[in-house]
This record gives structure tokens, sequence and C-alpha cells, in this order.
């Protein structure tokens, strides 16, 4: 993870913050909404702007499904440890 | 209960995060070495703001008397309150429960909301139609 530490990234996650992201040039972000009684997290891409989330998990009444995110094979059929040296954590 | 332990320990923003300007009064942060977003806690200040890289307001957070956080007010895309638009910021509300900050909601900005708040909305366009 550039411009961060990635282990705090992941412990955002748990907390589901807001966290913007660049990944091979596009501008991602992910939040964690509880909601009907679930804590789910919402991957989208800001830019350019996708058509549909990219990826939505669905937790329990307190715990996103983090290691759910971290395994889903959703950047070029690759998971996030596999690709996290890529990315870099922004602001917003 | 309620602490997320990073800043629980003590206060320590001052070394993670600098003010760079005031809005209305209220500090503008931004990270250092690798640190992101806002304090989830807040011992010196009732709010924090933080801005985009263009200047424009991205998100207030406003903390309790108990200094933990209760509600943020975001500017970006959000589109499950916003038909699924996808490229247009715009402002809604984040609450949270100090005894679990999982329990993280969103929902529109209320009328009196905006009205309480607007004067930090730095660049964003004036909402005129309600």
């Amino acid at each position: 993870m550039k411009n961060g530490n990635v282990n705090e990234f992941v412990d955002k996650l748990y907390y589901g913050d807001e966290l913007v992201f660049i990944y091979q040039g596009s501008k991602y972000f992910i939040q964690g909404i509880f909601e009907d009684g679930i804590c789910s997290l919402y991957v989208d891409r800001w830019d350019p702007p996708s058509d549909d989330y990219i990826w939505v998990g669905k937790g329990d009444e307190h715990n996103y499904p983090v290691k759910e995110f971290l395994d889903a094979k959703i950047w070029n059929n690759k998971s996030f440890w596999q690709v996290e040296n890529e990315m870099e954590w922004v602001d917003a | 209960m309620g602490g997320r332990g990073t800043f629980a320990a003590g206060n320590n923003v001052a070394y993670t995060f600098e003010t760079v300007d005031f809005i209305e009064g209220v500090k503008v942060l931004k990270g250092l070495n690798g640190k992101h977003g806002l304090p989830e806690e807040a011992h010196s200040s009732t709010a924090y703001i933080t801005l985009k890289p263009d200047g424009t307001f991205h998100e207030i957070r406003i903390y309790g008397k108990d200094h933990y956080l209760v509600k943020e007010i975001a500017y970006h895309p959000e589109p499950k309150l916003n038909n699924g638009n996808r490229s247009e910021n715009i402002l809604h509300v984040h609450e949270y429960q100090k005894d679990d900050f999982a329990h993280r909601t969103t929902r529109d900005i209320t009328k009196s909301e905006y009205e309480e708040y607007k004067k930090y909305f730095k660049g964003v366009p004036e909402i005129e139609k309600w």
C-alpha cells in the first residue's frame, strides 16, 4: 500500500470507514454501511465512474465482511493482498 | 466500549494530523505520515474538517460531549441516495453509535442540518430546492 500502512487500511475496514484509493489509474471508494440490521461493505469506482458497485459484501449485525473483501478476486482476478502494493491510499 | 484504540490512549491528534486551515473556527486537518481521514475521537475540538485535493469541502466530523464521533457530513458520490449516480457529489450524513462504531448509517442531509453547517461547506454549490 503506497502512501499509507496496509494494516491500518484493513483495520479501518472493520469499522466501515470510508477509504479512497487508486489502483491502476482508477479511483476506488470503499465504505461500510449498517442497514437493515446488517453491516455491509460497498466497493465503488469513482473515476471513471462504474455502472454499479464493484463488489458488495454482507456481514452480520456487528461485523463487516472484511475477510470476504480481502479474499474477493475483483482486482484483475486477484485478491486485495495480491495487489495491495500497487494501491495508493489517498484522502479523497 | 466506544474507543477505537488508536486515539483512545491519549490525545495524539497533533502528531498524526496537522491543522492546515480554519473554516469558521473549525480546524481543517490533513493527515501526516500516511494518515488519512479524520480522527475517531476529538479531545480539544467539537468538529474537524477535511478538504478534497482541489480545496473543496469533503467531510466534517462532529464529536459529542464525551469526545466520541457522533456524526459526519460528507460530500462525495453516494449512489444509494442519488438514484445510482456515481459522478455527482452530494451532501449526506453518516451517524455513529458510541458503543458500536460499526453501526454506521447513511441518509440524506436535512434542511436544518444544512442550514446549521453550510458555513463549513467550502466550494459546495448551494442547495436551493428541498
